[in-house]
């Protein structure tokens, strides 16, 4: 069974009078484990559809199953709950709390679900990211790409069946970008557990969204699929 | 048990929030009304307390039970047995006799222990100079007035004879420590040991003789005994406090503690905008961390749980720290002013300050609350598009309920529901006015702006693209003038009205008992003196007999009437009214005679028409046109109400219940009565002056001036301490406001500096929207100002007003000066800091 079934959603916005189509009757299925990017000019509604996906928004029409659960038919709080146990995000702009240190940002998510062992858990997964001597840093004394590996940390920290990456490089210059994105995939492919995370990441990084076992095209609010890239 | 996890983590982020100026300013928000309130509260409860102490050395004990009847003697094993010290006194009149010359004279006699509170001021010499003691005469000894030697002739050290006994004359009586009863009596009072009373032989069967009680002791175990001895008590008998004695200083007290309270509530009232403009902001500053929290799973419930456990550190940090801080300065305040204070203050409580604290904690949850509430409901999908604002929670319902925490707050501070309401109602008006005026004051200003100087006019370009936040400061800066402008006006006044109700030279002596054929005599003796005097007051001596053709003993049988049924009072006449006297209901004499109206029934020439003291006529149970019958020198005289009046007691001068008209009292035998004052080393004048005019008596009152003034002088420091306070929450409302537009000068500045504007040109930009600013929320405060001061001076105060011109040169240039150094300050940033720095501060 597909870990996501989003079917026929639809997403439309009513500014100044006028009704706007993000998202028309799309269809998209996702299996556990698999990697996907979604790819698409600026404005094409990459990153609504993403937090449709994710439970972040909702459709206006369509239903979004995770887990054979139907995400349209939750309210709010059933939707953070489903975040809370299936879900990680990594953000373009990283999205750490200022005030926090790089182990409370990790250790943050890890709190909110009770897990006693979150301070070690945190501690191992900065580790990984190499950040072992910065534990204690606040945001503003980590470098942009320093920051993102917390981000990568906190998302792998829970230990998701999905993870979401909204443009990871964006904010990144090209090698810092490419050792995020190695960091990214081999984290996910030497999982202690033996799991691996369903990924699923919005870009505009060709190379990036290569890397991915398939790559989707939205335009114009509908999906198309590439296949080596070219489109299906 | 899953909230304790929550609790870690909201405080962990509360920590770290510290640093945030929304977060440090909400702490310090919370901490100066709770500092505010404590401080206030426990110096104003000691202070009043000690007042309460102070007015009850002037009736010689913290309670006192008068009676015409002896008393039972269980009030004092009872007081005893809680206890209270307790003292007796027995009072009567008779005559003395020295040198074969007979003189009635006011005996108070008592126990060794007397006076419980107080002093009496005793000198061994006549005129000498006074000299403070805790002690009673002993058995065999007499301590006696001026006047009583006077009339008898006799010196210090000589024998008196009273009924059956002789006594020495051991000491001259200056101020019985027991003030009450009247000053003006023509009959001196001299004291006596209790155990002497016996061998007068003058108390027996049938005597007048009034007994009196003193208590003193812990507040808690009076009230324990006044709550066992009321329904004990005869009808007889009455229970004395202070507020029979204070008339000199309740007045100016009352006004004290009202100022003290309502500046105390300005303060936390500007603290309590300031909350509200931290808490928006603070809101606004953390609709992300909701949306992330959201985003990594947290319910709307754990979100709301974070945030309201956040605010909860805030409040009990600020709550606590403030309170504390407020009552350790309540010692330092008490320390400046330790000169003139009490030596035995009472000492502090702890309720003050929890009162304190507990407002302070819930003034920040309520107003703080709803915008707080509102980051529940911040979707998680603002990470990804910033745009997304939260639905707005229902914030009605914490408003009212602030409105009614700041309700009950304002009548905790004032004890008047009706102040309270309209206190806290019409600021909310206000606030309201304010931001509908600022909107309009803008939209004109834009109209005229060609007119205007070109720094200004960029001020105006600037304010009005931000209409919003410009709307929200200028109100925000209006408040702060007018709440400083009114506390510092009222301030003044108070300070006018107190030196002007005691000024330097304000008559220290009376004398009573000038007869007529002297009177020009008297006067002309103060003239060559050089002395200040009032005029000369005529004055009859009566008993009320009959109001309405009833005998007064049957409307208030066993005695249970007024004071002033029981002795003769004083009466006068007069065709003019007394400048500081206000008619309340009713009409003065020349009016009715001229224009009869429907209140005063007839203008019948027959009439013997008086003006009564309103609150006289209050105890009396009589209004306008009621029937008065008095004895005067045992001719009845029948008259009828055409007027109540207001008497200013506390202005020592001679001061009378009644007015008559001039052409009926008149006929009667009357003395006339002055005030004036002679400094206090010219004593001996007074000698000399007996010795011209024998039959007048002169009184001192010099010792209850003294203490007024002291009291007063109290009080002033206490105003100027609070008006520091209330300054001091100005400024952190006002840092509150120009950080509420902190991100959008950030952000603003960035785009400049990266479009290649430099710094000095931002800094005028900043400069000239921060000088505009401060000049229209002037103006509106200045409108606001002259409105409120108008309705207080016409409706509160009943004086003339006039505009307060010097301020509208001060507020403005108090405006400039304080907005544009605190923009300065927290612009700071904006003006050094790289673009890229100030593009990720917003971020």
């Amino acid at each position: 069974m597909a870990i996501i079934d989003a079917q026929n959603l639809s997403k439309s916005l009513t500014l100044a009078d006028q009704s706007l189509d993000i998202l028309s009757g799309l269809n998209l299925k996702v299996e556990a484990g698999e990697s996907l990017a979604i790819v698409g000019k600026s404005g094409s509604g990459k990153s609504t559809l993403l937090s449709i996906l994710a439970g972040l928004d909702s459709a206006s029409s369509g239903h979004v199953f995770v887990h054979g659960q139907d995400l349209s038919a939750m309210d709010e709080d059933g939707r953070a709950a489903i975040r809370n146990e299936h879900v990680g995000f990594i953000f373009q702009n990283f999205q750490l709390l200022p005030h926090l240190s790089a182990l409370d940002n990790v250790m943050l998510p890890l709190e909110l679900s009770f897990d006693k062992g979150a301070r070690a858990k945190a501690i191992g997964w900065l580790e990984k990211v190499g950040l072992a001597e910065r534990l204690e840093h606040q945001p503003n004394q980590l470098s942009g790409g320093e920051q993102q590996r917390v981000a990568i940390a906190r998302a792998f920290a829970c230990e998701p069946d999905i993870l979401f990456a909204d443009e990871p490089t964006g904010n990144l210059d090209e090698h810092t970008g490419q050792t995020i994105i190695d960091l990214l995939f081999s984290l996910n492919s030497h999982q202690d557990s033996g799991k691996k995370i369903t990924l699923i990441l919005v870009t505009h990084d060709d190379d990036l969204a290569l890397q991915c076992q398939r790559q989707v095209h939205l335009e114009d609010g509908v999906l198309a699929e590439h296949t080596n890239g070219v489109t299906a | 048990m899953k909230s304790l996890p929550i609790f870690s983590l909201a405080f962990k982020h509360w920590f770290n929030d510290l640093r945030s100026n929304e977060t440090k300013l909400l702490v310090l928000a919370t901490l100066l009304a709770a500092v505010s309130m404590s401080m206030v509260s426990s110096f104003s409860d000691r202070l009043s307390r000690t007042m309460h102490y102070r007015a009850s050395e002037l009736i010689a004990g913290d309670l006192t039970i008068f009676s015409s009847r002896k008393m039972d003697p269980q009030y004092r094993v009872k007081a005893q047995s809680l206890g209270l010290k307790s003292s007796q006194a027995l009072g009567f009149s008779t005559m003395a006799f020295a040198n074969d010359q007979l003189q009635l004279v006011r005996v108070r006699s008592v126990e060794e222990n007397y006076p419980l509170k107080g002093f009496n001021q005793v000198s061994d010499e006549l005129y000498g100079k006074g000299e403070l003691i805790k002690a009673a005469p002993e058995p065999g000894k007499l301590w006696v007035e001026e006047r009583i030697l006077q009339k008898l002739s006799a010196k210090l050290g000589e024998k008196i004879e009273i009924g059956d006994g002789v006594f020495l004359i051991e000491k001259i009586l200056q101020q019985d420590a027991d003030r009450s009863g009247s000053l003006f009596s023509p009959f001196g009072r001299l004291l006596m040991n209790i155990n002497d009373v016996e061998k007068t032989g003058v108390v027996g069967e049938g005597s007048r003789i009034f007994y009196k009680h003193y208590y003193t002791g812990e507040e808690s175990a009076l009230t324990k005994f006044v709550t066992w001895l009321e329904p004990r008590l005869e009808k007889s008998e009455k229970l004395g406090g202070i507020k029979d004695s204070q008339n000199n200083v309740s007045d100016a007290l009352d006004k004290a503690q009202q100022y003290l309270s309502l500046a105390s509530l300005i303060s936390v009232l500007l603290a309590a905008v300031a909350i509200a403009l931290c808490a928006q902001r603070y809101s606004e500053r953390h609709f992300n961390t909701a949306a992330l929290l959201r985003c990594l799973g947290a319910s709307s419930q754990q979100v709301r749980r974070i945030f309201v456990y956040k605010l909860l550190f805030t409040a009990i940090v600020g709550a606590v720290c403030g309170a504390l801080i407020g009552f350790v300065l309540h010692y330092a305040l008490l320390e400046v002013v330790a000169d003139i204070l009490p030596r035995d203050l009472m000492p502090a409580r702890i309720i003050p300050v929890l009162i304190s604290m507990l407002s302070a904690a819930m003034v920040l949850m309520l107003i703080a609350l709803a915008p707080i509430l509102n980051l529940k409901k911040v979707s998680p999908a603002r990470v990804l598009r910033r745009e997304l604002k939260p639905r707005s929670v229902q914030a009605n319902v914490f408003f009212a309920l602030a409105v009614a925490m700041m309700v009950s707050l304002a009548f905790l501070l004032t004890k008047s529901l009706m102040l309270s309401v309209v206190f806290v109602v019409g600021l909310a008006i206000l606030l309201l006015v304010y931001g509908l005026l600022s909107s309009a004051l803008l939209a004109g200003l834009l109209k005229v702006q060609r007119f205007l100087p070109t720094t200004i006019k960029l001020g105006l370009t600037q304010l009005s693209r931000h209409q919003y936040y410009a709307r929200s400061q200028i109100a925000a800066f209006a408040f702060i003038f007018t709440s400083v402008a009114l506390i510092w006006i009222v301030r003044g006044d108070l300070f006018e009205n107190w030196q002007a109700q005691i000024p330097e030279g304000t008559a220290n002596h009376f004398a009573i008992n000038i007869l007529p054929d002297k009177k020009d005599d008297f006067a002309q003796a103060m003239e060559n003196k050089g002395l200040k005097a009032s005029e000369f007051y005529p004055m009859v001596r009566a008993r009320i007999t009959h109001i309405n053709g009833e005998d007064v003993s049957s409307i208030f049988p066993e005695k249970t009437g007024p004071n002033a049924l029981r002795r003769e009072l004083n009466l006068t006449w007069s065709d003019t009214l007394r400048q500081d006297e206000k008619i309340i209901a009713g009409k003065w004499f020349d009016e009715i005679i001229e224009h009869p109206s429907e209140k005063i029934e007839s203008a019948d020439e027959n009439i013997n028409w008086i003006s009564l003291e309103a609150e006289l006529a209050e105890q009396l149970k009589v209004g306008l046109n009621d029937e008065i019958s008095f004895n005067m020198a045992g001719t009845t005289t029948v008259t009828r109400i055409a007027s109540l009046r207001s008497v200013k007691w506390e202005n020592f001068r001679p001061n009378f219940y009644v007015v008559f008209t001039p052409e009926v009292l008149s006929q009667f035998h009357h003395t006339y009565i002055n005030s004036f004052y002679l400094p206090s080393n010219e004593g001996r004048w007074l000698l000399s002056l007996n010795q011209q005019f024998k039959a007048v008596t002169i009184v001192e009152i010099d010792q209850v001036l003294k203490q007024v003034r002291e009291i007063l002088a109290q009080t002033s420091i206490a105003v100027e301490a609070i008006l520091l306070l209330v300054l001091l929450c100005a400024m952190v409302l006002m840092f509150a406001t120009l950080l509420s537009t902190l991100n959008l000068r950030k952000h603003e500045a960035a785009l400049y500096r990266t479009f290649g504007a430099s710094e000095k040109m931002i800094r005028a930009r900043i400069r000239s929207e921060y000088i505009t600013l401060a000049l229209v929320a002037s103006l509106l405060a200045l409108l606001s100002f002259e409105g409120i001061s108008l309705a207080l001076y016409m409706i509160i105060f009943k004086v003339s007003w006039a505009p307060h011109l010097h301020l509208w040169l001060a507020v403005p240039a108090l405006a400039l000066a304080s907005i544009l150094m605190s923009g300065y300050y927290a612009n700071r940033d904006v003006l050094k800091a790289s673009p890229r720095q100030l593009l990720q501060d917003i971020n």
